[in-house]
């Protein structure tokens, strides 16, 4: 009875439409509702997906794929409005419209602003980006997106795909479990949250320019890195976790006790809750797991770093250890005394919990969003696809990667002036016997 | 097929390419954009800001050495024209300050509140031994100070400017009041119990927070079930 009891609350919760006088409008799912609080200019909690084609975008072909994209995802054409509690999305007038990709990528957009969307495209030359704001989606929402638009572009291009599998395509019904809030429908009542963690130690160096985003590309081959990580027992992220942390290692070696914030690694390993549960959300549905190493304890080599990562990752990437965090989010966001507590008031604790509670003990973060498939009509005409990290002030440099066809995308984003963690991570890659190509496109908008 | 040379998209038949606004085919026209002058607002200059310091203050010294002269000429001493002197100082000080004070609003406020109390504190001293200036006239000038000080604050942090900051002001002058009626019943030796200012208070703040709540929270498409959903 109980359970029953909980599963029609868990289902209430889920629920992100609600449909008035004016029509549908959306709440906030449970990740991101903390999103627009911590927004500003450097920490624009944008991400970004790019797929290079191979030829210039046509942009007349870019601009009628968009317009059709985005009716089968109503859900992200939407603005950010203020109520009095929370926030909430007001559907837009807007249709979104192709922007020229210049400048530093997932810098200089402000979701606050009236008639923007949470979303923007932008194109240049060969290549088409999505950049979206975490309070719209996660990398599972972005990338699903793009491969709608790059099939409706090929359409428009003439080239029909006969097979379109997971493709969202207009015309299909569009399920209300698209954008459900997952966190709540999965929520667990009467576990207890994650344990406590020691205050991270953050890079030290100077920050850039308050608007400048330093990503560097990289691609390396795939199968020699999947013949590392099956030698050493290991997955791919793992291997990379490794080179992260050791990376961070080497720098928090370098930084003088006093100058040190804190003396934990730790590393942030987005999960795709998706794996987990039953959900077709498009909304935001990933946590993560923490990788955490103290330097103080001892010298380890890439082998044992390697070793260590695998066995946390092993016990921690269970759905009954990240289901902790789910009651920790998703129970803080059901208690009525938090409901009630006006916006502008959740606004202030939101940064600061932020600051002191999030961003302080993690030291970086790596996001792998896995291996991107496309019909094979319109595969034979994408060179690539990059993934970058949203900026963040505090963490300075992370990474995303995924890879596409028979090579790996990695991206660093940093805003500071140091690539000391690019350098040590991608040699570290390169002394494994793996070749290590460091695109030539590296910007710093 | 034509490809715009800044972007490098395909733009089709377009003569301008919809991304940059460049024509395609001037490569000079995308290093070099013509930028119409915009007109704008020419501010005050430092020479014509003294040329009106400069009137002003001469003004007030003619003003100020008539009535001297005719005070002397009658009574053979400075008496009564103590009275329009402090008057005219406090009228020179409170009409040149955001003259010579243009950009710092804090200052010319706190000079401007320096001076109204040296006025009175002055009238305080002629008219007899000081008696009411620190147990009347300086609360109601803090009373004062505070809610210009709030006025400014808000008009400084606020990143939309409506009608906020009308509400803003009706919150200062309810401040204002009470200050006013609290000085007053110091002053009096009365029991500390406010009557017409909570009078007031209780009909401007209303107010004050209904245009709060306008301003913030009201627009077209705006339901009460958007804005107070939980």
């Amino acid at each position: 009875m109980k359970l029953k009891d909980v599963s029609f609350r868990n289902r209430k919760h889920a629920k992100t439409q609600v449909i008035d006088e004016t029509g549908a409008w959306y709440t906030l799912d449970n990740a991101a509702i903390i999103m627009p609080a911590i927004n500003n200019d450097v920490e624009t909690g944008i991400f970004r997906m790019s797929a290079t084609l191979d030829h210039p975008i046509r942009y007349d072909a870019m601009q009628k794929a968009l317009a059709k994209a985005i009716e089968r995802y109503p859900y992200y054409r939407v603005e950010l409005r203020r109520g009095f509690f929370w926030y909430y999305f007001e559907p837009s007038k807007t249709l979104p419209v192709l922007e020229a990709d210049e400048g530093s990528p997932s810098m200089g957009y402000s979701i606050h602003r009236r008639g923007n969307l949470l979303f923007r495209v932008r194109i240049k030359a060969h290549r088409v980006a999505v950049e979206f704001n975490h309070t719209l989606t996660d990398g599972t929402g972005a990338i699903n997106f793009l491969k709608t638009l790059l099939v409706l572009y090929f359409k428009e291009c003439g080239i029909e795909v006969q097979n379109t599998g997971d493709v969202l395509l207009p015309g299909q019904p569009i399920s209300e479990e698209e954008f459900e809030d997952a966190y709540h429908k999965h929520y667990k009542a009467d576990i207890p949250g994650p344990l406590p963690l020691p205050k991270a130690y953050h890079l030290n160096s100077k920050l850039l320019d308050k608007h400048t985003y330093r990503v560097t590309y990289a691609h390396i081959p795939l199968q020699p890195l999947l013949d590392y990580a099956r030698q050493h027992k290991a997955s791919v992220t793992e291997v990379l976790v490794a080179a992260l942390m050791e990376a961070y290692i080497e720098a928090w070696k370098r930084t003088p006790p006093k100058k040190r914030d804190g003396n934990n690694i730790a590393v942030e390993v987005p999960v795709n809750m998706r794996k987990f549960y039953p959900t077709k959300t498009l909304k935001n549905f990933s946590l993560y797991v923490m990788v955490c190493l103290d330097p103080r304890l001892g010298n380890w080599t890439f082998e044992e770093l390697v070793e260590y990562v695998h066995n946390v990752m092993r016990i921690e990437n269970d759905e009954r250890m990240i289901a902790r965090q789910i009651a920790r989010n998703a129970g803080g966001g059901r208690n009525i005394i938090v409901r009630l507590v006006p916006l502008i008031i959740k606004d202030f604790f939101a940064r600061l919990f932020f600051s002191t509670l999030g961003q302080s003990l993690i030291t970086t973060f790596i996001s792998n969003l896995g291996a991107v498939t496309l019909p094979e009509e319109i595969a034979k005409h994408v060179g690539r696809f990059d993934f970058i990290p949203a900026p963040s002030a505090d963490t300075k440099t992370n990474a995303s990667c995924l890879s596409w066809q028979d090579t790996f995308y990695i991206s660093f984003g940093s805003r500071v002036e140091s690539t000391e963690i690019e350098q040590h991570f991608f040699s570290r890659i390169a002394s494994l016997n793996i070749p290590v190509y460091i695109d030539l496109h590296t910007e710093v908008g | 097929m034509a490809l715009c040379k800044t972007c490098g998209v395909d733009i089709g038949d377009a003569a301008i390419c919809p991304l940059c606004h460049k024509p395609v085919n001037s490569s000079e026209a995308s290093e070099h954009h013509e930028v119409e002058p915009k007109q704008k607002q020419v501010p005050l200059s430092n020479e014509r800001r003294l040329q009106i310091f400069e009137v002003i203050s001469v003004s007030i010294l003619i003003a100020a050495a008539a009535v001297s002269i005719v005070n002397v000429v009658i009574e053979g001493k400075l008496s009564w024209a103590w009275y329009p002197l402090f008057s005219l100082i406090l009228i020179w000080t409170l009409s040149t300050t955001s003259v010579i004070l243009p950009k710092k609003p804090w200052l010319v406020a706190l000079i401007d509140i320096i001076g109204l109390s040296g006025f009175l504190y002055a009238l305080d001293v002629l008219t007899g031994p000081v008696v009411w200036f620190f147990r009347l006239a300086l609360p109601m000038m803090i009373g004062l100070l505070v809610a210009i000080a709030v006025v400014l604050l808000a008009y400084t942090l606020a990143k939309r400017k409506g009608l906020n900051i009308i509400g803003w002001i009706l919150l200062a002058i309810a401040e204002f009041c009470i200050a006013i009626e609290a000085s007053i019943l110091m002053y009096t030796n009365s029991p500390f119990k406010l009557f017409w200012s909570s009078i007031v208070a209780s009909s401007l703040i209303p107010v004050a927070l209904f245009l709060f709540y306008i301003h913030y929270r009201i627009a077209k498409s705006v339901t009460l079930r958007k804005l107070f959903h939980l």
